[in-house]
């Protein structure tokens, strides 16, 4: 067909980021799809018309709130040994389904069951999410230098979605019923899984050995217990996911208690969402690891956090709303990258789950004590919650950020950029970029590992640890080397020859030692 | 994993048949105080390459000696695992010993030989110093 009007650019197959682009498209037009939520500008009123009261919206949460860290960890798990791409189907099936109850609820019980839906989608797509943009990345480029650019191009198209079909369903919803809103949400999800399905998955987490079930929930469990290495960037995933989940649950109070007209909600609102894409568009603009700019950004936060404290106008309320929401949402894309530079993609999916469960976890007794405390005490002095969980999250990112320069600075005498490589160590996940965390195994310890490492019998961690030292040691990288040549050269021998000794008397010696 | 042993003489392992200890002399590592503590002191040599080598009947002997010097219970391992290419599940059971313990005695029997093939495959390597200019080995 050479009659077609503009010819398809011919793919530039030297330039990674554009094929990285293509693939990524469907994933984007899915994420737009499912994020496009007609009903949720008008979700308080249509509640209230149903004969929601504050209590009972108070039941509502809590209920969603247990149900995603239920379902996080086991939707992780199936991510990481099914299929990263049907998981997510499964979430646009469930936001099918809470649009659908949601639609045909008449009641307060109903309007709880589509809620739990919505938790169910949530758990689905949270964590799996990231885990499939980190292995396309990582398949397509080779390292995960890309990652925080695109999950936040991720975010910003669900930024978008959010803004846009907020502002067209507050429209329609005006010229129709609420009710309607959800009805057309329907379709709108349905077309998300067709866009799933077009999306190819990458295959890193298969590459790795089937293991059974049970060894792949030991190993996630030692990799999200593992102290030291994961446990700030652990911390640091769930405070910074608790500030925008507390400001985002009860930022509109801050309106409330000023008493502003309910016309201004919708810009707030709108404002307050796009923060996810502006966020996403500075993540890994920012370079969070330096003492200097991560200083000016931990004092803009903690600043923020302190104007909640006090009583002020509208828009300054709003402003310290969006800057501290901002930056905290550049920050968490940067802790995520952490994360996943520090796991293996067999259980990607399912420590990030992990985390996410975990934090929403740590929010549920902290937005029962949010509510009481600024019912008792005051919106003004709850928000010092906020201000100490701020002032937190700058204390982890500083003190990372001198921990990985006193890693650097004590570092290998070798210590070239990390290259990537894709030999035959059989291992995907090596295709690693230089991450911030810096391998400290010294080479005292990787001769001691090798059989291990052969066997496949490490835990991800000094797994990584050792694949990490590889490249920049070229006396590890030779006594590997050597003991392949070694294990080669032994399997060449003929048993017979090897010795005059009986075998079975051997074996026979073996059982009758000692110990 | 201690670097404390006393250190034997250069380049070699304290002794066959040990169970404990580093499987890799000490002293080829830089001491805990030193700069990069816990690195090489001097890579590994090269191993001549295939062309170079003398013939298999040498290797084998050599090979054959290095075994012969080994414990029994390092002996059995690896001749099952290695020569004879039994899986480690299969190699615990057959001998009664756990999966660390199967490992343990491997990779003590492993480090063993391919220090007596060191002895015999870098000795006359005098080519290239212990500089750079890494090709690998085949």
């Amino acid at each position: 067909m050479s009659g077609l009007p503009h010819a398809v650019a011919e793919p530039k197959r030297s330039r990674p980021r554009n094929s990285l682009r293509r693939r990524l498209l469907p994933l984007y037009l899915a994420v737009s799809l499912q994020g496009f939520l007609l009903w949720v500008p008008v979700e308080k009123l249509f509640m209230s018309e149903i004969g929601f009261d504050p209590a009972s919206v108070g039941v509502m949460a809590a209920a969603y709130a247990a149900i995603v860290p239920i379902i996080e960890i086991p939707s992780g798990i199936l991510a990481d040994r099914w299929s990263r791409r049907g998981v997510l189907v499964i979430s646009s099936v469930a936001l099918m389904l809470c649009a659908l109850i949601g639609g045909l609820s008449d009641n307060v019980a109903t309007y709880i069951v589509s809620a739990l839906v919505l938790g169910f989608y949530f758990a689905m797509y949270s964590g799996t999410m990231d885990a499939v943009v980190y292995d396309t990345v990582l398949e397509e480029t080779g390292d995960s230098d890309a990652f925080e650019q695109r999950i936040g191009r991720v975010r910003l198209i669900e930024s978008i979605a959010l803004v846009a079909s907020s502002l067209l369903g507050g429209w329609l919803a005006s010229l129709t019923t609420p009710r309607l809103m959800y009805f057309l949400s329907v379709p709108i999800a349905a077309l998300s899984i067709i866009a799933y399905l077009r999306f190819r998955e990458p295959q890193l987490h298969k590459t790795e050995e089937a293991t059974s079930l049970r060894s792949h929930l030991a190993v996630t469990y030692r990799t999200l217990a593992q102290r030291g290495r994961l446990l700030p960037i652990i911390g640091l995933a769930v405070l910074t996911s608790l500030v925008l989940q507390v400001v985002f649950e009860f930022g509109p109070l801050w309106l409330v208690a000023l008493a502003v007209p309910a016309v201004l909600y919708g810009p707030y609102w709108a404002a307050l969402t796009s923060t996810f894409g502006l966020g996403g568009l500075l993540a890994g603009k920012i370079p969070l690891s330096r003492p200097a700019p991560l200083g000016i950004i931990v004092g803009l936060m903690i600043l923020a956090s302190l104007v909640l404290t006090r009583e002020t106008g509208v828009l300054v309320v709003t402003i310290a709303q969006v800057v501290l929401v901002l930056l905290i949402v550049v920050a968490s894309i940067h802790v995520t990258r952490l994360m996943h530079d520090a796991v293996p993609s067999a259980i990607r999916s399912g420590v990030a789950s992990g985390v996410g469960a975990f934090s929403w976890i740590v929010f549920l007794p902290t937005a029962l004590a949010f509510g009481i405390v600024s019912k008792q005490a005051g919106l003004h002095t709850a928000s010092w919650m906020i201000v100490a969980a701020t002032v937190g999250i700058g204390v982890v990112l500083f003190t990372m950020a001198l921990d990985g320069r006193a890693v650097i600075r004590s570092g290998e005498p070798a210590a070239a950029a990390p290259e990537t490589r894709s030999s035959d160590r059989g291992h995907a996940w090596n295709l690693y970029g230089s991450g911030e965390l810096v391998s400290d195994l010294t080479c005292v310890e990787f001769v001691e590992l090798v059989t291990a490492f052969l066997d496949g019998s490490l835990d991800p961690i000094t797994e990584r640890r050792l694949v990490d030292h590889l490249p920049n040691c070229i006396g590890c990288e030779r006594y590997l080397d050597q003991f392949r040549e070694t294990i080669r050269m032994l399997g060449d021998l003929p048993a017979q020859g090897l010795s005059s000794e009986d075998r079975d008397a051997l074996l026979a010696a073996f059982r009758d030692r000692p110990r | 994993m201690t670097a404390s042993h006393d250190p034997p003489k250069e380049g070699s392992l304290p002794s066959n048949g040990t169970d404990e200890g580093p499987t890799v002399d000490p002293s080829r590592f830089r001491g805990p105080g030193e700069p990069y503590a816990g690195h090489w002191r001097e890579f590994p040599a090269q191993w001549r390459s295939l062309e170079q080598q003398a013939s298999a009947e040498e290797i084998h002997s050599q090979l054959a000696a290095a075994f012969a010097r080994l414990s029994d219970r390092q002996r059995a391992v690896i001749r099952l695992r290695d020569v004879e290419g039994y899986r480690p599940a299969d190699v615990c059971s057959i001998l009664d010993i756990s999966a660390s313990d199967q490992r343990a005695l491997l990779h003590r029997a492993r480090a063993f030989i391919r220090a007596g093939l060191d002895d015999y495959l870098a000795a006359n390597e005098q080519v290239t110093p212990a500089s750079d200019a890494d090709p690998e080995p085949a």
